[in-house]
């Protein structure tokens, strides 16, 4: 009777000496949840469309038989649990099924979409990273202490303006301008490096320019800080100050929200593919839509969600790892 | 400090080349040449949607059409008018009511060279016709069960059918005809053609684009035409957004697109080659099932004289429609004739008035996804009663797929706008007679029309224009009957620059596409 209590005692011991894989422990807990909601969820997607989703992909003029045998084929003649358990099954084993449209396998589609969704979202990330970093930085440095007040109402109005506009809407200004008025690049299609310029840009402008206003508070906090006064009150040289003192010091809420924004511009794609005419998931999320192909529309959601979540679980991962004092192990 | 702003500059500067590295090489002229702009010799045509599994025997998708039309042959043509002529079939002869033949073109050799046969032509029918293969033509073109007996020698196709079939030339003839090679493997017509066609499938990237190139010697096209004059490469390629197929066509990257929505008046100004077929027809509908208002033939009617059809047709198609003469496609149907006029009744508010009198509860449902035209019309419609004094009408938009779930599922509905789109009169039979969907049926206006149902049955045992002719007068005893309002048929415009075309029955008529200047 008494051991047990003093086991409980150990183990919460154990765990306290050791923060970090407690945390990591917590966070995988979480991670799984959220995967069996996001299984459920993309599961309850098909069964939530009223009427006949079978019927409704094939059209008004579908023989009756061919509607039942794709739902045979489909398994939504089967019962509820069955079904879910067979969704789950398939899920857990990266069988997607096939579509209703044209009865292709949805694991083919992904296997040969998901790369350029992956290429696109990368790049446009990279882009919104290279750019957004150094003008927050660059932006704090010059504006610190109140000076440069012009500066600084000309680098809020800009970014806040890029940071509110969608990013098709930029794609569709930007292939009026540069695409149809000037040629200077292609209006769709993604082959040859000139076809990425338009699509990168629109998808990673509005992140950018998120990205450097975050930059920009968090390096104001950091510069105020007494240590910096303290190095500078050394007089140890700028490069030194900034890259090896402030930079890592606003790197916390910088990875915080270059997590979002990755998530973010995959989910980003969903549009800029579709209007730039990129044979990516997102487009085959538009098009699934269009055409009622939910089976793909389930795994495609899938797809995009499990990235998401895994995405946030490394942001939080390395949040933990950089920064020790950080109050995210609390959580 | 200086120091450290030239770092920072540097930093912004490599992320800026990432951005503007391939612009540097083009940024200079405006006369630079778009990316996929058409090379000499070819046509890129936009197409709206991937076309899924490209098999033209498992697929009556008009994109996977459209596309197989390139790579394979049919028997025979229609051309815009409904006029038939011959394409793998020089001659053909309706034998009886069940049983048609075909004689075979001579010297027609499939893409790999070898020669199609008429036991090919028959493993094509057998294949629609067997239910185990449940494809999708199967009694849209070739009925269940239908038998097909091959004589290699004198190259004919004679098919036995199990009932009456009134448009055997027109179905059979529609048939996407596959080759042997294919035939044996079904997977590689998946994702490519094994077929007779003008050209020949030299790459598939679905999603993406396909590709075609000319085949030498092609000479059994549409009334026995050769591919003198064709492109030689013809690139499919998906736009699914038409704001950027009409970029596309302005731009020069494409040849030709449909645009149906705003972009289309850019186009028009751009005063581009331009052909137009009727797509959806404004099909007004009326739940006549038990315990409906409108299962009164008075009250139907009553509606249909508050209504004025011309002005929901503009309201409809946008403006950019035509008054429906028929229920079948106008360009292909078999049966030229005109049902509508002086049988659907009159727009006439006093008679209107006197039939609404009781102001029925009608519940108008109505797709809301698929542009403003069914939206405008409804409201439109709901005005137009309100005038006839109903002011109980409930106006409910929904997606299609759940407007097919009221249809197909709760019947809680009245009146319908419903676009059913058919390129014969046959193809209508279960949806305005027969079993509802409980039954297994597809009749979801449960329209019960005896003398609708006399002239189908005098129609499928006569032939020809006897048989049009009974046809054309079921159409009329449904709109006489007020079982269904017909009001205008949307259009559908395709537009080219830098090539010209015909439409067929199937799309974009290969034999047709020509390279032009502008």
């Amino acid at each position: 009777m008494t051991a047990a209590p003093a086991s409980i005692e150990t183990r919460k011991r154990w765990w306290a000496d050791r923060p970090r894989s407690a945390y990591l422990a917590r966070r995988l807990t979480r991670l799984a949840v959220s995967l069996v909601l996001l299984l459920t969820l993309t599961f309850a997607m098909i069964h939530l469309v009223s009427g006949d989703p079978v019927r409704s992909a094939l059209g008004l003029t579908a023989p009756a038989k061919l509607v039942a045998q794709r739902k045979a084929q489909l398994g939504l003649d089967k019962p509820l649990y069955q079904q879910y358990y067979d969704y789950v099954d398939r899920a857990v084993h990266g069988d997607f099924g096939t579509s209703i449209q044209s009865g292709e396998s949805i694991n083919l589609i992904v296997r040969t979409r998901l790369p350029t969704t992956l290429r696109l979202a990368g790049l446009a990330f990279l882009v919104a990273v290279l750019i957004g970093v150094p003008l927050g930085v660059l932006s704090a440095a010059l504006t610190r202490d109140g000076r440069r007040r012009y500066g600084e109402l000309a680098f809020t109005t800009t970014t806040g303006a890029f940071a509110s506009i969608p990013g098709f809407l930029l794609a569709v200004a930007f292939i009026y301008l540069f695409a149809v008025k000037w040629r200077f690049f292609p209006v769709a299609g993604d082959s040859g490096v000139k076809s990425y310029v338009l699509p990168i840009a629109a998808l990673a402008i509005g992140p950018a320019a998120a990205l450097a206003r975050i930059v920009r508070v968090e390096g104001l906090k950091v510069l105020d800080a007494d240590y910096i006064r303290t190095a500078r009150g050394k007089r140890l040289p700028a490069r030194l100050i900034y890259l090896r003192h402030a930079l890592p010091n606003m790197l916390t809420a910088t990875l915080t929200i270059s997590g979002l924004l990755l998530g973010g511009l995959i989910a980003g794609t969903v549009l800029i593919e579709s209007i730039f005419s990129w044979t990516g998931l997102g487009s085959t999320l538009v098009n699934s839509v269009t055409s009622k192909d939910y089976p793909s529309v389930q795994a495609v959601a899938l797809i995009f969600g499990f990235f998401i979540l895994v995405i946030n679980f490394v942001v939080d991962m390395l949040l933990a790892v950089i920064n020790p004092q950080s109050t995210i192990l609390d959580q | 400090m200086r120091k450290l702003l030239a770092a920072f500059l540097a930093a912004s500067a490599v992320a800026l080349l990432v951005v503007g590295l391939a612009a540097a090489t083009g940024t200079t002229s405006s006369k630079a040449v778009p990316l996929h702009a058409a090379a000499k010799g070819t046509v890129t045509i936009a197409i709206t949607g991937d076309p899924g599994k490209l098999d033209p025997e498992q697929t009556a998708g008009a994109g996977a059409q459209q596309v197989a039309e390139f790579s394979y042959d049919t028997l025979v043509h229609q051309l815009p008018g409904g006029k038939i002529v011959s394409g793998l079939a020089t001659k053909w002869k309706v034998l009886s009511k069940t049983k048609v033949t075909f004689k075979l073109r001579s010297g027609v050799t499939c893409s790999d060279g070898t020669k199609l046969t008429a036991s090919t032509v028959k493993k094509n029918f057998d294949y629609v016709a067997n239910g185990a293969n449940a494809s999708p033509l199967m009694n849209l073109y070739v009925p269940q069960n239908s038998t097909t007996v091959a004589n290699n020698k004198k190259r004919t196709v004679t098919v036995t059918f199990p009932s009456a079939n009134p448009f055997p030339v027109q179905g059979l003839g529609a048939v996407h005809i596959v080759c042997a090679k294919g035939l044996a493997n079904r997977n590689s017509l998946t994702n490519g053609a094994d077929g007779s066609g003008p050209y020949k499938m030299v790459s598939a990237n679905p999603g993406s684009k396909y590709s075609f190139t000319l085949r030498k010697g092609y000479k059994w096209g549409p009334n026995g035409s050769t591919s003198k004059g064709m492109p030689a490469k013809v690139v499919l390629q998906v736009v699914t957004n038409e704001t950027t197929a009409a970029n596309e066509l302005l731009t020069g990257q494409v040849n030709i697109a449909t645009v149906v929505g705003p972009d289309r008046t850019r186009l028009v100004q751009a005063k581009l080659f331009k052909r137009v077929v009727a797509a959806q027809p404004g099909d007004i509908w009326f739940n006549e099932n038990k315990g409906h208002p409108t299962s009164n033939v008075t009250v139907r009617k009553g509606i249909i004289k508050a209504l004025q059809t011309g002005q929901l047709g503009k309201v409809f198609t946008s403006g950019d429609g035509v008054p429906m003469k028929q229920l079948t496609l106008p360009s292909f149907t078999p049966c030229a004739g005109n049902s509508v006029k002086g049988n659907v009744p009159k727009h006439n508010l006093q008679a209107a008035q006197q039939a609404l009198s009781g102001n029925p509860s009608l519940k108008l449902v109505y797709e809301n996804d698929g542009g403003p035209g069914s939206p405008a019309a409804a409201a439109l419609m709901q005005n137009q009663l309100s005038a006839a004094g109903d002011n109980n009408v409930t106006l409910e938009g929904t997606t299609g797929s759940n407007l097919l779930g009221i249809l197909f599922g709760s019947g809680d509905w009245d009146v319908a706008i419903v676009p059913l789109g058919v390129s014969a009169p046959a193809q209508l039979v279960p949806f305005l007679s027969g079993a509802a969907p409980a039954g297994g049926g597809v009749n979801f206006a449960h329209i019960n029309n005896v003398a609708y149902g006399n002239e189908v049955a005098k129609a499928l045992q006569a032939s020809g224009a006897t048989a049009c002719t009974h046809w054309i007068n079921g159409e009329k005893q449904i709109f006489r009957h007020g079982d269904l309002l017909p009001t205008w048929w949307s259009t559908l415009p395709t537009f080219a620059k830098g090539a010209k075309f015909s439409l067929g029955d199937q799309g974009i008529a290969p034999a047709s596409l020509r390279i032009t200047k502008k």
